[in-house]
């Protein structure tokens, strides 16, 4: 038996390993190569030659399974057993099992579970099918005369001796006397190892039997799993080939028409692309230099963080004494710390406005010190550009003008989760003839509309370098409650007549920071997570684009 | 201080009578009175208290007269409801449609992908047949004028400085006359394939290692990434393709009753992968981005907050509908075999 088996799978191996060198043979480069990768490492070689005719035995199988099974529901309605169709081809059915579940995942057909219960024998059943049960065991081994307990015992396995004793006393074979035990009958039958011998045969047998042996756990119950097929809806004689994708290959060989695709899982996402992303504040920033462009303003050139005294406290009427020029709001500059070269006749008038008055005003009163001018600082709002622009606009015949600008400012300010030193300052400013504060009114409505506020009001307040001064409101309907979102004013006229501007030109002007309304509309409650170290990359990242301005 | 009625008035932008700003100044402790008129002008005599060290200039009276009179309470119907005062330049604003493209060009480009610009002008076959679609006659703006087609195809003859495009006008023109009608493209997809058609040349990077066992390196794809432009009515929506071709930023002329032209524009964004694999992951990548960058979440099928992607039945399950509250704003899949015959790529 074993001869004839080995033979077989010798005869099986060499006519594999014929097929392939007839193959290779076809394709002479590949051949070349093969023949010297045998001669140069032979061993491993004829390994790997060998582990592919394996391999090809496994799929060869399965492929069997598989064209028997589409070939027969070619010519017939249905296979009604998938078990009894195992043993006609001669396939294992383990085999057609498994090429039934994949046929059935591809719709080529619909299986239908058939189940049977039968039951096998446990090991302990086995043993007594075929030594026989330890009662019959134990009776066999009581002489006529009968025999001493010590004595039987050493005779037998202990696991029999208890069993048996206790099925023999049940089945009153043995007397259980005090000193001997004897037989109580002259024959017995072993009908427990004839049930386990027709269980294995595959025999009916009845329920009450069953029950019995199932107690003594001499048999178990095994479910045995088979299918009965029809043609599903995407039946066909040979199966197609799935693929995941259509390639250059398989499009250009045209193969792709006789190709199957596997199903896309469309509750999971595409593959995440890598790439940058623009940080929000940012974003926000450009649509602001949109809407102001599209309100007909120019940028005012804000490249400049390290300012002069002059021009960011003293030019706008700001006294010298005024709190916000204190050391602990401004950050005051040691290197390069005093400011080199002014407009002299410009600071005089400036000196003489702030000392004694002009231009219809009786000025401060106080001493003025050019030193403390020359102090340079950074700079502490984008005003200190706006006052340049003005007082060059003043030195050319005059022209209306709008300007803007957003750029950072400094504060020696406490950070805390609303604050920070620098920011971002937003400042938009009209000159032209004739200007009232109702013009302001009217051109903040509709700047603050355009970035969706359209509910404001102003209340009074107090900035040395305008009047009126007005602080907006916008009422948030998210919050309920009215926001500060802004600053706004009229320059005076202590600033503007001294550059040499006309007296009939009026300047208005508004500022707000950048953060605040970025912070509202991304709904982000600390400065520190939208700007600076500690700012969240992903944050950064799922962003959505800002569209302030676009309805 | 005297300070004049005009001057107030003036600044302020309201028209008030003396009474009112005397009893307004009176209102805020600043003592006025109207000045003997032995003029023709109107002053006003204001006496500063000394605890108002703040009223340094006749702007400073204006102020406590505006106040009083109330911030809220100065409007000009004029000023405000025109969203601009008489004397500054007009209020201009940029077409939302537009900004809200150019946004997402940005963001698309920030991913690696390359913005083409393509023509308008196709043939009717490019339009429907070469993309296995069925004309029925109701999206096509057909041009009628060959000799006007003509030109305009010659004026919108436009190098790309991101493409290496190279169009033979000879060619061109031959191939047009031939043509029996040529009508405005109703998707973005017929510019996007020709770009690849032109390109197909690109050079491909081959390696091959020869050793005991040949071993041929797998080829690196030819990446060519575009991108386009689509909205509609119902907002953004978009017409990504797998596989081959370019992407153009530009509008679609479809057929629409309710125009008194009886078509209309609308915008699409396109964007093509080209490679040895379809990469359909990869473009659905990209809807992802897109999505995200306009704060749209991804939802379970049927939940009608944000996105999600279901099947289309369209060569084998390999095309997909995107869902956007509710609505099909878009369409995403590997460009059928047939699709890339006709429009002579042979190598995708």
């Amino acid at each position: 038996m074993r001869d004839a088996e080995d033979e077989e799978k010798t005869n099986g191996v060499v006519e594999l390993l014929t097929k392939l060198l007839e193959r290779l043979a076809k394709k002479d480069l590949e051949a070349n190569l093969t023949a010297e990768a045998i001669m140069l490492e032979p061993p491993l070689s004829l390994n790997l030659l060998f582990l592919n005719a394996v391999s090809s035995t496994v799929l060869c199988g399965e492929a069997m399974a598989e064209e028997a099974i589409l070939g027969y529901l070619e010519k017939n309605d249905e296979i009604k057993d998938s078990g009894e169709f195992a043993a006609e081809c001669g396939i294992d059915h383990n085999e057609i099992v498994n090429v039934v579940k994949s046929l059935h995942g591809f719709r080529y057909v619909d299986a239908q579970d058939i189940k049977r219960e039968t039951w096998v024998l446990t090991d302990e059943g086995k043993t007594y099918a075929t030594v026989g049960s330890p009662e019959v065991q134990l009776f066999l081994a009581v002489p006529q005369e009968g025999i001493s307990k010590e004595e039987l015992q050493k005779k037998l396995d202990p696991s029999v001796f208890k069993i048996g004793c206790a099925q023999a006393a049940k089945n009153k074979w043995v007397d259980m006397g005090k000193q001997l035990m004897s037989r109580k009958v002259q024959h017995v039958d072993d009908k427990v190892k004839d049930l386990l011998l027709q269980i294995q045969q595959g025999l009916n047998i009845g329920s009450d039997e069953i029950k019995a042996l199932k107690v003594r756990k001499l048999i178990v119950p095994q479910t045995w799993k088979g299918y009965s097929l029809k043609r599903g809806p995407n039946y066909a004689p040979k199966r197609k080939k799935v693929v995941t994708d259509l390639t250059r290959d398989n499009f250009q060989s045209g193969e792709w028409k006789e190709l199957e695709f596997k199903e896309y899982n469309y509750s999971a996402k595409g593959q995440p692309l890598e790439g940058g992303s623009l940080h929000p504040l940012l974003k926000v920033r450009a649509q602001l230099k949109q809407i102001f462009l599209c309100m007909g303003f120019e940028e005012m050139p804000t490249n400049n963080f390290v300012e002069s005294s002059f021009w960011n406290f003293d030019a706008l009427f700001q006294p010298q004494q005024h709190p916000a020029r204190d050391s602990h709001d401004t950050f005051f500059l040691e290197t390069p710390s005093t400011t080199k070269i002014l407009p002299e006749d410009y600071v005089q008038r400036v000196r003489q406005v702030h000392e004694s008055g002009g231009y219809g005003s009786r000025g401060y009163a106080y001493d003025w010190k050019r030193e403390e001018a020359n102090k340079n600082l950074l700079r502490t709002h984008t005003t200190a550009v706006s006052s340049r622009m003005l007082y060059q606009l003043a030195q050319k015949p005059f022209a209306p003008k709008k300007y803007f600008s957003i750029d950072r400012v400094f504060r020696n300010e406490a950070v805390d989760r609303t604050h920070l030193a620098e920011f971002h300052q937003i400042e938009g400013l009209v000159c032209d003839l004739g200007l009232t504060l109702c013009d302001l009114i009217g051109v903040l409505h509709d700047f603050f509309s355009r970035l969706g506020m359209t509910k404001l009001k102003f209340k009074p307040a107090y900035n040395p370098y305008t009047e009126p001064s007005m602080e907006i409101f916008s009422y948030h309907e998210g919050f309920k409650k009215w926001v500060e979102v802004g600053n706004s004013g009229m320059f005076r006229p202590e600033m503007l007549q001294p550059m040499g501007l006309p007296e009939d030109v009026q300047v208005i002007a508004w500022g707000l920071s950048l953060e605040r309304p970025t912070m509202i509309l991304y709904g982000i409650d600390n400065i520190r997570d939208l700007f600076g170290h500690k700012v969240d990359l992903g944050l950064i990242k799922k962003n959505p684009i800002c569209r302030l301005g676009i309805d | 201080m005297e300070v004049s009625l005009s001057y107030i008035n003036g600044l302020i932008g309201v028209s008030l009578e003396v009474e009112e700003v005397t009893k307004y100044l009176n209102r805020m402790q600043l003592h006025a009175k109207q000045c003997a008129s032995h003029n023709k002008q109107c002053n006003i005599v204001v006496s500063v208290p000394s605890s108002r060290s703040d009223v340094l200039h006749p702007c400073d009276v204006m102020e406590d007269v505006a106040i009083a009179y109330g911030f809220n309470a100065i409007k000009d119907k004029v000023v405000v409801d025109n969203k601009g005062s008489k004397r500054l330049a007009a209020s201009l604003t940029l077409l939302p449609l537009n900004e809200l493209s150019d946004l997402i060009r940005k963001e698309v480009a920030l991913i690696g992908f390359t913005e083409v610009l393509t023509f308008i002008l196709c043939s009717k076959k490019e339009n429907f047949a070469m993309l296995n679609r069925k004309d029925d006659k109701s999206k096509a703006v057909i041009i009628g004028n060959r000799l006007q087609t003509l030109s305009m195809h010659l004026i919108g003859v436009v190098m790309h400085p991101g493409c290496h495009l190279e169009i033979n006008l000879t060619k061109l023109t031959y191939h047009l006359f031939s043509l029996h009608q040529t009508a405005v493209r109703t998707s973005l997809m017929p510019g996007i394939l020709k770009i690849v058609a032109h390109n197909k040349d690109h050079p491909k990077p081959i390696k091959v290692i020869y050793g005991r066992w040949r071993n041929i390196t797998e080829i690196p794809p030819y990446k060519h990434f575009i991108v386009a432009y689509c909205a509609t009515l119902a907002g953004l929506s978009s017409q990504i393709a797998y596989g081959r071709g370019q992407k153009t930023s530009c509008d679609i002329a479809v057929l629409d009753e309710q125009r008194d032209v009886g078509a209309k524009n609308l915008r699409q964004l396109a964007a093509l992968y080209c490679g040895a694999n379809a990469g359909f992951e990869i473009i659905h990548g990209l809807v992802d981005r897109v999505m995200e960058k306009n704060g749209v979440p991804f939802v379970s099928p049927g939940d009608k907050s944000g996105y999600y992607i279901e099947r289309s039945d369209f060569l084998a399950g390999r095309q997909s509908r995107i869902i956007y509250k509710g609505k099909h704003i878009g369409t995403f899949g590997i460009v059928h075999p047939e699709v890339l015959n006709n429009f002579d790529i042979p190598d995708p």
